[in-house]
């Protein structure tokens, strides 16, 4: 509790804004003392009985009566119980010994603190004055200097002039019972100073008191520094801040109004160097003294105004007088108040009628503004709109038609929509996989036959066993070449886990395996793509294969309707030309990587109950058979099946069960039936005659075969044949292009092995038939293709024996058959024609002409020693092919006719010598060819032994529909279509029949008596059966211009 | 072997300024037609690309052959036609092309057709590589169009001395409509046929003057065209040209989708020129003069 001479009182003194709230509050946290935030009580209670000179009750009168009722130590005494009262009631309240009271402006009034409480402890907080001024400045947007200057009456003048003064004469009265702490000190080292701070008032040392919150009472009160709430410690920031508030002018003022020596003595010398380092420097103190003076006398004026209110009058009668004046005074005074009010209210009514007024205008501008930016938008729009007209009509019109033309044109000629986007859809990507172990002899030509596909989307996985042969360094360069994309290299547990093992790293859609010793067909890869391209509903397809014998070539048996009945009865699928997709593999979840032998059939026996497999025919695959290869591993085979069989047919369901039994018998007939029908250009494998080993090698798989009109690849194989005329060994295939009716011979023969050929073998009238040795197989011999119809006729059926030899010529036909396909429309005994005969040879046919009619014959003829023959003759001949003939025959001659006897068939491009001889024609001509027929019926009796196969100097043989092409596409138009059977060559192809491929007819040669009767009696057939119906041995037909000429 | 007197003499002139690519090409395409009675005369403006060298070795094949400065293209043609002799006469731009035999279908029509004084056909259009690229389908001849837009193909176009004489030369004036021009007059004088097929390609490329010129000077030569001979009276006119204009486009579109072949050429678009010419296009040879 506060004693009565200020015992556990102490005073915090100092100027407003020099930190003492933080003082405070740092020290209120002391457990020990309270700190209440600027009580202001000792000031109030200094001035007792000075009240205002408006004070109602006339203060005048109130100041004298209270001096004069307890007179100058009553006031005092009063005074100090007043303040006691207060403090000890707070302390009660908070409960701590000790009060401090904080009030900056105690300044004014420090002899009456002493006089009060003798005992209190003071304590000062110095602040750099010059500090002081700006934060006066900075915080309460005062311009002090400027004040200063001005002299005005205004308590921070007081502030700065006398507080430091007062504060300084204070100290030196009380010498040195005042504790005084420096600001700048304080807040560098603030525990520090707190501590010798408590330590002097006589508290308990605490620690921790610069650590303070300020959202107790300091926050709310009326008084005290606002801007230390928010912070949590004192900072030094402000220390030198008033340097850059302040110019050079304004702490001239300050300095002169503070005066250099407070500075100096309160401590503050070093702040009078920076202001002489900026220029400013003290001047005479008289300057400070009229400063302090004036300041004096303001003070003491506003306490004269009070001191006269408060005196007590000196008569009633003034008293009264004063008393009636003041009425008459505040009337003048509200008048004019009112007077103000009205002027005030008339400016407002019109500030009011401005805003008003503004507030329309401003509502008009926005409205206009809105309405610009819309339209800003729409120009935009527009602008933007006309640049592209203007850029589209950058183009001339007449470009963009043509662009437009163009675009409709590549539309419209490929055609129909669908057939367009049929072939731009990607082919599937197809992975193949080949097991192999120790495979180093067959597995060059596999890979081989993968590469010459060409098929773009192909992935090709290898899987070997760890072979030890060579084979590892033959797969590795081929990866090398990019043939194969991935090898797996490992012991594994035989061929069905290699190929599960392979299928399980494909990415593609398609899956097929192929073995290393099978290979594939040329272009059959291809063939599989377009297929399932555009049958997307279509899980498996399965194709017949060719069979590779001793480097001959065979297609297989035809394969039937396949289905789990089928497989069920043991059906083997030709596993090399089976392909599925990758869902079906996987719904059936792979291959068994247990079985050894049988495990394609499990794959189909499993995948045919989930998908309808889909045969095709085409060959895709070929199939290599060796010896000992196809009985060794046969038994093994069936064995594995029966155990695959039982086991698939344990897990059936009954109704399946049923239906397999159901269907069994309708199976077997459908399936007899289908291998009995009869098919054109089929020739079966002969079994019965297989081939003797082929000397020279069998041709390599290089490109594929190519149709001479349209460059399709051919999509079956029809057999494979040596030469047939000459003994030639050298093994031919025949491929068939089922969409053009073409067969062509590969490999392709180029024109000068050929024409050697030629010259060696066509002018040899030494050339025998070659009997196959006594005792050797022969393919093909006395193969017979015909049905029973057929068989019947040849058993010498009695009618026929009694019509033959009737109207037989073994004449060369060629000029009957000639003049009589010309003849509708060219009368040769009427008009003399102008004649070309392509590849006339020796003239044979330009002498029967000559003699037969009187046309302008010529001749063309690539032999020089058969030219030469010919213009012995007297014939006109040019030693030229018939693709030179537009060159060496002279400008301005042209044919009526031009005829080519057995020519086409020897050319590598029909269609561009056509298009030349074309050229030839005079107005009104025509072209005349004749070929082999490749629809004769012959064919299917004969087979491969038909003379006119007469590979490989026939490229190609053609049929109706391919001699229909060749015309629409040389620009001609097929007037005329006859086919002809002659006796000579039917003779031939039952000569060669007997011998079979092995043996060899030259032409040239008069066949056997009993070959020539039964090639009459086939003649016979022909005329009567055959030849009407296109389907005689050799075929003449006649080409005008399209549009005429 | 049929007698080159019994052919009527036509005569082609070529003017040729520049055209090294394609003029090789030009050139085969009329002396490979193998006509009996050909007289081509050839008027180079003096070019500097190598045309020269290109044509050298068929120099001997031109009946009549200037390289000089000329004063445009329509100006050489002009003393090409100076120089003719033909009974039938046709120019053939440096880059365009004959077909194959249209020398002989021309002189056979005009025997078996005396009254028709001015032959052309469809118009079928490669590109700078030789490929067929889109056609122009016509139909019959009719004035009243003809009247309206400039559409005779002018490669596929030949004509009756008699006719020539009658109308007077090609003017040198044109730039561009010099064929309108010669073909109006034509039609005011004599009687036009449009055979059904292709008698030559037209070829469309960067450097073709037809591109470069109808925007600029095309149309206004045309305009001056009708001006003169006081075509084009109706206010529909335009609108008339340009309905004709889009069907010609869109037959020639029909006719390449629908596979078919018209003579002169082959089925669709894309194929190549010097296929129809049996690959003789690109070769250097030429046949031997009887």
């Amino acid at each position: 509790m506060i004693g009565p001479h200020g015992e556990n009182l102490a005073f915090i003194l100092g100027l407003p804004r020099s930190g003492t709230t933080l003082l405070s509050v740092m020290l209120g946290k002391h457990h020990e003392i309270y700190v209440p935030p600027e009580p202001w009580l000792m000031l109030a209670l200094e001035s007792l009985g000075k009240t205002s000179p408006r004070h109602p009750a006339n203060s005048q009168v109130i100041g004298g009566a209270l001096q004069e009722f307890l007179g100058e130590e009553g006031m005092l005494n009063v005074a100090r119980a007043a303040a006691l009262e207060a403090y000890n009631s707070k302390l009660a309240q908070v409960g701590r010994p000790w009060l401090a009271d904080k009030t900056p402006r105690y300044y004014l009034i420090l002899p009456f603190l002493r006089k009060m409480f003798p005992a209190a402890k003071f304590i000062w907080l110095t602040r750099n004055p010059a500090a002081v001024a700006a934060s006066y400045k900075t915080t309460w947007g005062m311009d002090l200097p400027g004040l200063l200057a001005g002299g005005g009456d205004n308590w921070a003048y007081y502030d700065l002039v006398l507080g430091p003064r007062r504060l300084l004469q204070f100290c030196r009265e009380m010498h040195g019972a005042v504790y005084w702490i420096k600001y700048e000190d304080l807040v560098q080292n603030p525990e520090q100073h707190l501590r010798q701070l408590t330590n002097w008032i006589g508290l308990w040392p605490v620690d921790g008191l610069s650590e303070f919150n300020t959202d107790g009472a300091t926050a709310t009160s009326y008084a005290g520094d606002k801007k230390i709430v928010g912070t949590q410690r004192p900072h030094a920031d402000s220390i030198d801040a008033w340097e850059s508030v302040f110019s050079n002018e304004e702490l001239q003022v300050l300095l002169d109004a503070v005066g250099a020596e407070v500075f100096q003595q309160s401590g503050y010398g070093k702040v009078l160097e920076r202001f002489a380092q900026r220029g400013v420097y003290a001047r005479t103190p008289e300057i400070t003294q009229s400063y302090v003076d004036r300041a004096d006398a303001l003070l003491s004026n506003r306490w004269q105004d009070v001191a006269e209110a408060s005196t007590p009058p000196q008569s009633a009668g003034e008293e009264s007088l004063a008393a009636g004046a003041r009425p008459e005074r505040a009337d003048v005074v509200i008048q004019h108040v009112r007077r103000e009010l009205a002027e005030k209210e008339t400016a407002l009514e019109q500030a009011k009628s401005n805003a008003i007024q503004l507030n329309g205008e401003l509502a008009t501008l926005r409205d206009a503004y809105g309405k610009l930016l819309l339209d800003r938008n729409t120009w935009a729009e527009q602008a933007k709109h006309l640049a592209a007209v203007v850029q589209g009509y950058e183009e001339p019109t007449f470009k963009k038609l043509l662009v437009r033309a163009q675009k409709l044109a590549a539309v419209w000629v490929i055609g129909r929509p669908g057939l367009v986007a049929k072939a731009q859809r990607p082919l599937p990507k197809i992975s193949l996989v080949t097991p192999c172990f120790n495979a180093a002899h067959t597995i060059g030509d596999a890979i081989e036959s993968v590469r010459a596909q060409k098929y773009e989307n192909l992935e090709y996985i290898v899987v070997d066993g760890g072979s030890t042969d060579g084979t590892q360094k033959i797969l590795s360069d081929y990866q090398a070449a990019g043939v194969i994309a991935k090898v797996i290299s490992e012991p594994d547990n035989g061929m069905y886990d290699a190929i599960r093992k392979g299928f399980a790293v494909a990415t593609g859609e398609i899956f097929c395996y192929l073995n290393a010793d099978d290979a594939f067909e040329p272009g059959g890869l291809r063939r599989v793509g377009e297929y399932f391209r555009d049958h997307p509903r279509v899980n498996l397809i399965y194709h017949e294969d060719t069979v590779q014998i001793n480097g001959w070539l065979f297609a297989n048996s035809r394969q039937v309707h396949c289905d789990t009945i089928e497989l069920m009865r043991g059906y083997m699928l030709f596993q090399d030309g089976v392909f599925w997709r990758r869902g079906l593999y996987e719904v059936i979840g792979g291959a068994s990587g247990t079985l050894r032998f049988a495990g394609d059939y499990d794959l189909w026996l499993r995948m045919s109950r989930a998908a309808k497999f889909v045969r095709r025919p085409a060959h895709v695959s070929r199939f290599r058979i060796r010896h000992g290869q196809l009985s060794s591993n046969m038994n093994k085979y069936r064995a594995e099946q029966q155990v695959i069989r039982r086991k698939f047919w344990t897990g059936l369901p009954f109704i399946a069960k049923a239906r397999i039994r159901a269907l069994h018998g309708v199976t077997v007939v459908k399936n007899i039936c289908h291998v009995l029908r009869r098919r054109h250009l089929y020739f079966a494998m002969d079994l019965q005659n297989l081939p003797p080993p082929v000397t020279t090698p069998p041709p390599r798989i290089v490109d594929a075969p190519r149709c001479p009109l349209t460059g399709a690849p051919p999509d079956r194989l029809l057999f494979s044949t040596p030469d047939t005329r000459y003994g030639d060994k050298a093994i031919n295939y025949v491929y068939y292009n089922s969409a053009s009716g073409v067969a062509m011979a590969y490999p392709p023969r180029s024109e000068s092995e050929l024409t050697a050929l030629y010259a060696e073998h066509y002018s040899n009238a030494d050339a025998r038939p070659i009997e196959p040795p006594e005792g050797s197989t022969s393919p093909y011999r006395k193969w017979f293709g015909g049905g029973w119809m057929d068989r019947l006729l040849f058993k010498r059926f009695y009618l026929i024996s009694q019509l033959r030899n009737k109207n037989f010529s073994w004449n060369d036909p060629t000029v009957n058959e000639l003049l009589s396909v010309t003849d509708p429309r060219f009368p040769w005994h009427g008009r003399r024609l102008s004649f070309l005969d392509v590849g006339c040879f020796r003239g044979e046919l330009l002498d029967k002409l000559k003699t037969a009619t009187d046309w302008d014959l010529a001749g063309l003829e690539p032999n020089e020693r058969a030219v030469a023959v010919a213009r012995e003759k007297g014939h006109k001949v040019w030693p030229a092919s018939a693709a030179d003939a537009p060159y060496v025959i002279p400008e301005g001659v042209s044919f009526d006719l031009i005829f080519l006897g057995q020519t086409i068939e020897h050319f590598t491009d029909p269609v561009g010598v056509m298009r030349r001889l074309r050229m030839l024609l005079a107005p009104g001509g025509a072209i005349v060819l004749s070929t082999p027929n490749l629809d004769s019926r012959q064919i299917d009796l004969f087979g491969p032994t038909w003379a006119h196969w007469h590979i490989p100097y026939h490229r190609a043989l053609y049929s109706r529909r391919s001699i229909e092409l060749l015309a629409s596409q040389s620009e001609l138009r097929m007037d005329k279509f006859v086919t002809h059977s002659h006796p000579y060559w039917s003779a031939m192809s039952l000569w060669l029949n007997e011998f079979g491929l092995a043996g060899a007819v030259p032409h040239g040669q008069s066949p056997p008596t009993r070959h020539c009767a039964r090639a009459v009696e086939l003649s016979q057939y022909a005329r009567w059966f055959w030849n009407w119906r296109g389907r005689g041995d050799y075929l003449y037909a006649m080409f005008s211009p399209r549009g005429g000429q | 072997m049929s007698m080159p007197s019994n052919f009527p003499r036509i005569s082609v002139v070529t003017p040729c300024y520049n055209h090294v690519q394609y003029i090789r090409w030009t050139v085969r395409s009329v002396l490979l037609q193998r006509y009996p009675n050909l007289e081509y005369i050839f008027m180079d403006g003096g070019s500097t690309d190598g045309t020269q060298d290109a044509i050298a070795r068929y120099r001997d094949r031109f009946s009549y052959y200037v390289s000089e400065k000329d004063k445009g293209q329509s100006d050489a043609i002009h003393r090409g036609f100076l120089q003719s002799t033909g009974e039938i006469m046709a120019y053939l731009n440096s880059d365009d092309m004959l077909a194959p035999g249209a020398l002989y279908y021309v002189a056979e029509f005009f025997r078996t057709h005396p009254d028709v004084d001015v032959l052309y056909s469809h118009r079928c259009t490669v590109d700078a590589a030789n490929k067929s690229i889109w056609y122009w389908i016509l139909p019959q001849h009719s004035n009243y169009l003809m009247r309206r837009w400039d559409l005779i193909p002018q490669e596929t176009t030949f004509w009756r001395r008699r006719i020539f004489e009658k109308a007077g030369n090609i003017d040198p004036q044109y730039r561009f409509a010099m064929d309108y021009e010669l073909f109006v007059r034509f039609m005011l004088e004599g009687k036009f046929h449009r055979a059904d097929r292709f008698l030559g390609s037209f070829r469309q490329h960067d450097n073709a003057k037809t591109s470069q010129l109808l925007e600029t000077v095309g149309k206004d030569e045309i305009a001056q065209v009708w001006q003169k001979y006081g075509l084009k009276s109706s206010r529909l006119d335009p609108v008339v040209s340009m309905r004709f204009f889009n069907a010609a486009m869109r037959n020639g579109a029909r006719y390449a989708a629908s596979g078919k072949m018209l003579p002169g050429g082959l089925a669709g678009i894309g194929w190549d020129y010097n296929e129809l010419w049996g690959g003789m296009l690109n070769e250097t040879r030429l046949p031997v003069v009887s």
